[in-house]
């Protein structure tokens, strides 16, 4: 699938096909999605584990529900747990010099092994890891990349997936998970239920709306370009609107065939 | 006691209907569904509304409810333990659980049941 197209195609999947499992080598492009995604001092901002549902007891399965996240996980044949690794910033020093030795981080750009042996510690590292909240907040945006990267690329393989809270309490303590790992999303994996339109792409405000631009001494509204808007439509960055006209019948049908509520 | 016939005018039945687009579907398809309910309710005791009530918090000055956590919790393992006294194959049993709670969705509980998978 082209970029434009799996882009559009992504959406937050809730009807998986509970019967299907999922090929491991997808998971492996889902995590080398996530392994490639941008991020500040080459950190790992992320961890993750890979739960098949059907591994888990099912006081393990039980475990993780919660109000809004309980059909899902009987639904979804796999789980992706994401955490925030809260130790990122360990061993920034090495992963710099590294990338000034690649090439990446240059002197053209104010870049030198003086600065991160002896400046960066205390101008830097220790501004983001003695403070909470921008630990944390540092930590999540980063962390998020990588999991927009594996969700767009769960599609690219033909599967669907959505981001749900979770309760980790109990996983957490059986799985030996380190206090540092900040509970994050947990992603559900599967094939669709139903066709890869999933009800049809969900609805978005115009750019005018949230993207602007500064001319002269104030923002402007981004005002889109119509010829631009169609090539989007032509490569399925923008798709047909949910909801699609046998939408809610679809949704009755799987209601019915899981004996869900309508 | 009461049966699905008189629960057909309740609000909180009517609602449930409308909502689901169950309204538009003929009266013995709407009683089939308001069936089970009404034998719920018997099982407990209790009439539709007092069944939302144990989910539902007192309403807010607001007019803004709050969800029950302990409330809605005891609801759902209500309706399963219900379900199984009917003696219906698997697929029923969810299935018959799952209409319940389509009540309680449709008059604003967010509750979710287990899903019959093949």
């Amino acid at each position: 699938m082209e970029f434009k197209e799996v882009v559009g195609t992504r959406r937050s999947m809730r009807f998986f096909a509970p019967y299907r499992q999922v090929e491991p080598e997808k998971i492996q492009v889902i995590l080398e999605a996530a392994n490639r995604s941008s991020r500040s001092m080459n950190a790992d901002y992320v961890k993750a584990v890979v739960v098949n549902r059907d591994d888990l007891t099912p006081e393990m399965r039980d475990s993780l529900r919660n109000p809004t996240t309980s059909l899902d996980l009987d639904l979804a044949p796999v789980y992706i747990m994401w955490f925030i690794n809260l130790k990122y910033a360990d061993g920034t020093k090495e992963r710099l010099k590294e990338q000034i030795d690649h090439g990446i981080l240059a002197a053209s750009h104010g870049w030198s092994h003086a600065y991160v042996d002896e400046v960066i510690q205390k101008t830097v590292i220790e501004k983001i890891t003695g403070d909470d909240f921008r630990l944390n907040w540092m930590g999540a945006i980063e962390a998020g990349q990588a999991i927009a990267n594996s969700l767009l690329a769960a599609y690219d393989e033909g599967l669907g997936a959505c981001l749900h809270n979770f309760t980790d309490t109990e996983v957490r303590k059986m799985m030996n998970i380190p206090d540092h790992w900040r509970r994050a999303w947990l992603m559900l994996v599967g094939y669709p239920l139903g066709d890869k339109a999933d009800g049809g792409q969900r609805p978005r405000r115009p750019l005018s709306e949230n993207f602007f631009t500064f001319k002269g001494d104030q923002l402007e509204p981004l005002q889109e370009d119509p010829a631009v808007t169609q090539r989007l439509r032509e490569t399925r960055m923008i798709q047909e609107p949910s909801p699609l006209p046998y939408r809610h019948k679809e949704i009755r049908g799987f209601a019915r065939m899981l004996g869900l509520p309508e | 006691m009461t049966t699905a016939e008189e629960l057909m005018t309740d609000p909180t039945v009517v609602r449930w209907l409308r909502s689901a687009g169950f309204s538009t579907e003929t009266p013995a398809e709407q009683l089939a569904q308001v069936h089970m309910l009404a034998s719920f309710c018997n099982h407990e005791g209790k009439m539709p509304q007092e069944i939302l009530d144990t989910c539902l918090l007192e309403k807010t000055d607001d007019g803004q409810y709050e969800i029950s956590i302990k409330g809605r919790r005891l609801v759902n393992a209500a309706i399963d333990d219900f379900a199984a006294t009917l003696g219906l194959s698997k697929h029923y049993e969810i299935a018959a659980g799952n209409s319940i709670r389509g009540f309680l969705v449709h008059n604003g509980v967010l509750i979710q049941g287990k899903p019959s998978v093949p």
